[in-house]
């Protein structure tokens, strides 16, 4: 009984830290394609023999491209008992609000693309439409995805909505809706631009013959927070400056941002830096109740912490936003790169092998409370390094020292489905997120082993419920 | 053509002056980096590419009128620099560009394909500047050997074999792209920061060994391996085994009672890791080697060698620069496809016989027929007047 109770423990674990980390995108050592389909077998696996589980995954802080393959695959089974599909209707709209709408409408296009059509998805998506709080924004933001919405579960929409998404603008007539008319007007003349959400201007502007510049100058009061910090450097080129932008962002953001600045913007923002990763790890410390005492960092910037285009830097990116944050929730911490590396972490560059074993011995040294590794798992110099030390030490050193040791690895490893670990005494948990590392680290005690199943299902089920009574 | 008084006998390969570190496995294949502890500086490498689809290289002769070519895809070729004193960075950067932008050879463009002429597989090209075609230069030395056929008209050899020796050799061998892995390999592989070479495994059998003298070049040249010859079977080694073993780390936890204990154990165990992989090299390090000088440069010398064909195993054929204190610069190898190495090695038996069958026979225990038949065997067929019906008990003419 209880091998069987490891195994689903085993299998709830790796899948919710596989939805923490992947994202279907290329990373260093593996492709988008093989992402794609690793994943697809896992939520397959997961949503057939852990159904409840599942559902309750969307109230956690796994990451929105995991959250919409849940809705697609919930949506797409039937669910027999009532209370239970109660409880994951609830659970889909709140997910599907809370998350960047974007990311929504890629979660109910992949219903359409996979033709799941019955009454629930219909409703879900019915609802998600109208309740948004300016549908004719949206209509006009995300018209291929409203469209395809409306058509796909039968809506009735409003006649000028329906004329927007269905006819060509040669022949719209006048609108009553003021953002549909100046949309409709924008066709032909260059002033009525102005009054357009700048993502649907940026559409609109190169046909008018409007400069980048003059369009983000005249568009610098209008634009939202998120705008001007994806457009800084864009911004930049123009004669703008956008660098209070940076004092807002999330850790995260703020570390992957950082990492993509060529030497010279780097020495531009160099007095911002301390500053802006200061308070965005202030930000990030106010989240999470946890504190900690001694805190040893291994963090590898090798060369394959660069990952992908597609995600570039991330990894890098995790442990940098890491020893930002534990230096507000911990007394003590302590930095270790591989390769070997002083400076302030924010300057941190990726190249070289990875030997986590010296670094993790430095680490040892300090006699920290928590030992946390940020990698992702692939280490060469040699391969076996940590794991080797880890044993030696747990075997004839660590004695009764209650050090936990924690690997954070920012990277999903489709052949084994789960996030690349480095040795059976060292528990690993993805995070694509430095908000969640504290997180990551309570998980890794299940992991471990020091809580049970009935423990991590029963925490689960509070925080679905502490998120459907908010 | 080197005779075989060019040849020399020697423990010539060692890796002076580089240390192996842990290996990094991608599929099939292993990579064995070597960091070069001390980098002087006085000796640089840049990369010359050419878009020509296929190349001719004049080994004897003017480039207009050659009296020996070799033909092969050469898709790029190597500059080589050398001063007396360290060279500045800048210095060597500009120097390779003006290198670049000079004509090297002739290209003659038919519309459907670049067809590119050279002078010579090394030639100077501007004070203490040379350029070279690495690996090609080393095909070339084995293809040439015991080019010109025999020094006796013994009367079973061919017409053809008489008047014009063996020309034409003719090999063949595998672009990088085509082995399975190895461009994944490249792509993922850590370099280090001092490092100045690898060792390619292919797998674990190895493929080739690639030294230059600064890391920079090696920046500059690591994903070039791709644009490397490989022998054929490294295609079905690639394709036969999907993926080699690390191999298991194991630290020593005898008598370890502290943190720095640890460490030791540690250290000991990765340098003696890193040993045992780079020693997998046996077939090729400090084997005897034929060894012929190319080109000398102040303290340098460029040599062409080949590993002793008479000895079992795999056989390898490169080129290397080594300081004349014993500290190997560069090295490009070179792993010979069984059979090339067995018409090589029949080829070569035979020249030291004096290209008399019937000695060559009695020195090998063999009847000459049984030799005959082996150098047919093995793709010299052209060679023999009848064939295999050729008759060795005839008196001579």
């Amino acid at each position: 009984m209880n091998a069987v109770r490891d195994v689903e423990r085993e299998d709830l674990l790796n899948f919710m830290s596989s939805c923490f980390v992947a994202t279907g995108q290329d990373e260093f050592y593996s492709q988008a394609d093989a992402h794609t389909v690793s994943l697809d077998f896992l939520h397959h696996y997961t949503v057939a023999n852990y159904r409840p589980f599942y559902t309750r995954m969307l109230a956690t802080s796994i990451n929105d491209f995991n959250k919409g393959l849940i809705i697609a695959n919930l949506l797409a089974r039937p669910q027999f008992t009532a209370s239970e599909k109660a409880i994951e209707g609830r659970l889909i709209a709140r997910a599907l609000d809370a998350m960047p709408p974007p990311q929504a409408y890629r979660a109910l296009y992949r219903l359409i693309q996979r033709r799941v059509n019955n009454r629930r998805t219909r409703a879900i998506m019915r609802d998600y439409l109208t309740s948004r709080p300016d549908p004719q924004f949206h209509t006009l933001k995300y018209r291929r995805f409203v469209r395809a919405i409306a058509e796909h579960a039968h809506l009735k929409l409003d006649a000028e909505s329906q004329q927007i998404l269905f006819r060509g603008h040669r022949r719209w007539n006048r609108f009553d809706t003021p953002v549909f008319e100046s949309y409709r007007r924008a066709h032909y003349e260059a002033r009525a631009i102005l009054d357009l959400p700048l993502s649907v201007a940026e559409g609109l502007a190169e046909r008018l013959g409007y400069s980048r510049e003059r369009l983000l100058t005249q568009f610098k009061d209008t634009m939202t927070v998120r705008e001007k910090q994806r457009l800084q450097r864009s911004a930049q080129r123009s004669g703008l400056d956008f660098s209070d932008a940076m004092m807002t962002m999330s850790l995260t953001r703020l570390a992957s941002y950082v990492a993509g600045l060529s030497d010279a913007e780097r020495d531009g923002a160099r007095e911002k830096t301390p500053l802006a990763f200061q308070s965005a790890a202030k930000r990030a410390a106010r989240r999470t109740a946890q504190r900690y005492g001694r805190v040893g960092l291994v963090l590898d910037r090798s060369r394959s912490a660069r990952s992908s285009v597609a995600k570039a830097n991330r990894p890098l990116a995790i442990a940098v936003g890491t020893v930002a944050l534990m230096r507000e929730i911990a007394d003590d911490v302590t930095v270790h790169w591989t390769p070997a590396y002083v400076g302030e972490p924010w300057d941190a560059v990726a190249a070289g092998p990875t030997d986590l074993a010296t670094p993790l011995l430095n680490a040892l040294a300090t006699e920290p409370d928590h030992v946390v590794i940020v990698s992702d798992g692939f280490e060469n110099a040699p391969s076996g390094g940590a794991a080797e030390v880890v044993r030696i030490w747990r075997e004839k050193l660590s004695g009764h020292r209650k050090t936990t040791l924690t690997h954070i690895n920012p990277v999903f490893n489709p052949q084994t489905y789960a996030v690349r670990s480095l040795s059976p005494h060292i528990p690993a948990f993805g995070v694509r997120n430095v908000d969640d590392v504290p997180l990551a680290m309570l998980m890794a005690r299940f992991k471990a082993g020091v809580f049970d199943l009935r423990q991590l299902l029963q925490f689960l089920d509070v925080q679905a419920r502490s998120a459907l009574a908010d | 053509m080197p005779g075989q008084t060019d040849l020399e006998l020697n423990r010539y390969l060692t890796l002076q002056g580089l240390t192996p570190r842990p290996s990094q496995v991608w599929g099939s294949v292993r990579l064995v980096p070597l960091v070069r502890e001390k980098v002087v500086g006085d000796l640089r490498l840049g990369l010359r590419r050419y878009d020509a689809d296929f190349a001719a290289v004049a080994v004897k002769g003017s480039m207009n009128k050659p009296k020996l070519s070799y033909f092969s895809f050469i898709p790029h070729g190597l500059y080589v620099t050398w001063d007396d004193e360290p060279l500045e960075e800048v210095s060597v950067y500009s120097h390779f560009r003006d290198m670049r932008s000079q004509k090297d050879g002739r290209v003659s463009d038919n519309g459907w394909m670049k067809f590119q002429t050279h002078h010579r597989m090394v030639k100077q090209v501007a004070s203490k500047t040379i350029r070279m075609f690495p690996q090609h230069l080393a095909t070339e030395g084995l293809l040439a050997m015991h080019f010109g056929g025999p020094d006796v008209a013994y009367d079973y050899y061919s017409r053809r074999l008489l008047r014009s020796g063996m020309s034409p050799r003719i090999e063949y061998a595998l672009p990088g792209e085509e082995i399975p892995d190895l461009a994944d390999a490249l792509r993922v592989f850590e370099r280090y920061p001092n490092q100045c070479g690898v060792l390619v495994y292919i797998a674990d059998a190895l493929a080739s060994a690639f030294v230059v003298p600064h890391p920079q070049d090696y920046g500059v040249l690591h994903k070039q391996l791709l644009e490397n010859l490989y022998a054929r079977l490294f295609y079905y080694y690639g394709q036969l085994y999907d993926g080699v073993d690390q191999f298991g780390f194991h630290v020593a936890d005898a008598g370890i009672a502290s943190l720095d204990d640890l460490r030791g154990a540690f250290e000991r165990a990765t340098a003696a890791h890193a040993e045992f992989e780079a020693n997998m090299t046996h077939d090729l390090l400090g084997r005897s080697v034929s060894r012929r000088q190319m080109y000398e440069m102040g303290p340098f010398e460029l040599a062409w060698f080949l590993t002793d064909l008479r000895e079992p195993g795999p056989q390898h054929v490169g080129e290397a620069i080594v300081r004349d204190n014993g500290t190997l610069e560069y090295l490009k190898t070179f792993r010979l496809d069984d059979d090339v190495a067995r018409r090589a090695y029949w080829l070569d038996h035979l020249a030291r016989h004096e290209w008399d069958v019937v000695a060559a026979a009695g020195a090998k225990n063999i009847t000459p027929e049984r030799l005959r038949d082996n150098l047919v065997d093995s793709g010299f067929e052209f060679m023999f007047r009848e064939g295999r019906a050729t008759r060795f008990d005839r008196p001579r003419r």
